[in-house]
């Protein structure tokens, strides 16, 4: 269904359009002490798909970002995640909620001085005892999975190496196996290459593009350069002053496109 | 050479001679000036009292030769005693600090009434001195090396709580909130992503109250609270200069020892890799 969904979307579309949307974004406004950040912001996002978030500086992708997962309180509109409309949650429903999508950060926030395969137990602590978490002690099960999810993002071998001792392209999958071992299906990351070289820059991309492609997950991903985006996203979406400015295939982005996005960039 | 220019386009913003500027500050050097004045006249400086004391200062230290070293051992168990007591405050304030200092630290309190009174708490501990904490608490519980503990222990808990808090809120706020992001309360981010980062620190903060407790305790036996301090003072009141002289060996002798011990783990503790990082972080990173 997922190949379906990225060879032939216009036509099946519309037949799974109710059950099939992870994300649902309408009319979405934001203002920070009177300045509008987000403008009627309206977009979703198909399972399975990988979606790049394009826009200049201050176009509004982390502000975005933080009111899906509440860490920001819109003004007005809807988010619907996994048909939940997201500002309904009470705070023991928002944290059930925040279980199932991971988050990507630009500066990783590991624990500096924690192994990597404790990083990667974090996202257990949810349904750790709190006793368990004090003496760190985690489950079998959990210990296990971490080392499969290290796995998954080809840092087995560094499992039991400071974070610290690591470079920022590994800390960085790091993160993203800590966001797989969440369980959840939703990976948000926000500008997760903008402190990497490109040849690791690369390799996140990859690991993203497939867990969107295999492991059924569905990503969305703001970034900076436009190159990685038309290589890599099955669909871009672009902010601009607020509003969606693009939002189609990678083809259709055309140098045009991208120069209207970034010129008189205000911010 | 200096091209020419148009002098006309740089005008400078006028300068008046007398600026309130120039003003404040002339004020503020002179209330310096005065309050400098007034503290060395209070303090009745006199230099020549110094200068007719010194040849009886010189007397007394020729008499500490020979040192009397008959009484070593006993010198030696109440250093020990001086040493037990520091460690045993510390490791008390610390018991004490636990629950105390995240309800102390801005990025962690549950609410800023609660961090108010904590800190208020810390100050008013911090505040009072070891000394007079005690001379409260020879009156209370008696003589003895117990008093001193209590004493240390309460102004520590003031001190040592205050370092605590200036260790935890400069602490990156990332990797809790991301904790945070997978669902985690905020009592397991705490315990999983701010304690891990920060404990060298607080190990290192609490070694060096306790090198800080080891000195400021020596005296704490003038006042009958146990410790070195007390044989210290009566070797003084008997003028027993060959004495004194081993008292005062002995103190030093522990205080330069702990302060070196105290530093060297303290530093073991926070770079822990200093060496290998030379040899590791090479460009093979990249």
């Amino acid at each position: 269904m997922n190949t379906l969904a990225r060879t032939d979307m216009s036509d099946v579309q519309s037949v799974w359009i109710a059950d099939d949307h992870v994300i649902e974004v309408s009319n979405l406004r934001k203002s920070f002490s009177g300045r509008p950040i987000l403008n009627s912001v309206s977009f979703s996002v198909l399972r399975g798909e990988f979606v790049v978030l394009l826009g200049p500086s201050g176009g509004g992708k982390s502000t975005l970002f933080r009111c899906l997962t509440r860490l920001a309180e819109p003004d007005s509109g809807q988010i619907k995640i996994n048909g939940t409309t997201v500002s309904s949650l009470g705070s023991q429903a928002l944290s059930d909620f925040r279980r199932q999508v991971g988050f990507i950060f630009q500066q990783f926030n590991l624990v500096k001085r924690m192994t990597a395969v404790d990083n990667v137990l974090a996202a257990r602590l949810a349904h750790t005892s709190l006793l368990r978490v004090l003496v760190r002690r985690f489950s079998k099960d959990d210990r296990q999975l971490a080392l499969a999810c290290l796995d998954s993002v080809g840092l087995l071998d560094q499992a039991y190496q400071r974070a610290e001792s690591l470079s920022g392209g590994q800390q960085q999958r790091v993160a993203i196996a800590r966001a797989f071992a969440q369980g959840g299906s939703l990976l948000l990351a926000d500008e997760p290459i903008s402190s990497l070289d490109p040849e690791a820059s690369e390799n996140v991309l990859q690991i993203l593009q497939d867990a969107a492609r295999n492991r059924g997950m569905t990503v969305m991903c703001s970034l900076h350069q436009v190159d990685f985006a038309l290589r890599y996203a099955d669909r871009i979406v672009a902010l601009k002053d607020g509003e969606v400015f693009f939002n189609g295939k990678p083809s259709d982005f055309d140098p045009s496109v991208r120069e209207e996005l970034y010129r008189g960039n205000k911010a | 050479m200096i091209a020419s220019f148009d002098k006309k386009r740089y005008i400078e913003p006028s300068q008046t001679i007398l600026s309130w500027q120039a003003l404040r500050n002339f004020a503020t050097f002179l209330c310096v000036v005065v309050f400098l004045a007034t503290a060395f006249s209070v303090v009745q400086f006199d230099l020549s009292k110094l200068l007719n004391g010194l040849p009886k200062i010189g007397s007394w230290f020729v008499q500490m030769f020979p040192p009397d070293l008959s009484d070593i051992d006993r010198v030696l168990q109440d250093a020990f005693q001086t040493l037990a007591m520091a460690t045993v405050g510390t490791i008390l304030a610390l018991l004490v600090c636990i629950p105390l200092v995240p309800l102390a630290a801005r990025n962690t309190t549950p609410n800023m009434i609660l961090y108010r009174f904590v800190r208020g708490i810390f100050s008013i501990l911090r505040g009072t001195e070891v000394l007079v904490f005690a001379l409260i608490f020879v009156a209370a519980v008696g003589f003895g090396p117990f008093t001193g503990v209590l004493a240390i222990m309460f102004n520590m808990v003031g001190a040592l709580g205050k370092l605590l808090t200036e260790v935890i809120e400069p602490a990156n706020p990332g990797p809790v909130e991301a904790v945070q992001l997978t669902g985690a309360g905020r009592v397991k981010a705490f315990r999983y992503a701010l304690l891990p980062d920060v404990w060298p620190n607080i190990i290192a903060s609490t070694l060096y109250i306790w090198e800080f407790n080891v000195r400021a305790s020596t005296v704490l036996g003038i006042v009958g609270a146990g410790g070195i301090g007390q044989t210290l003072k009566d070797s003084i009141d008997l003028l027993d200069f060959p004495k004194m002289i081993v008292v005062l060996g002995v103190i030093l002798a522990m205080v330069i020892a702990i302060d070196t011990i105290s530093s060297w783990v303290r530093n073991l503790i926070l770079n822990p890799n200093a060496k290998a990082s030379k040899t590791l972080r090479s460009p093979i990173r990249a």
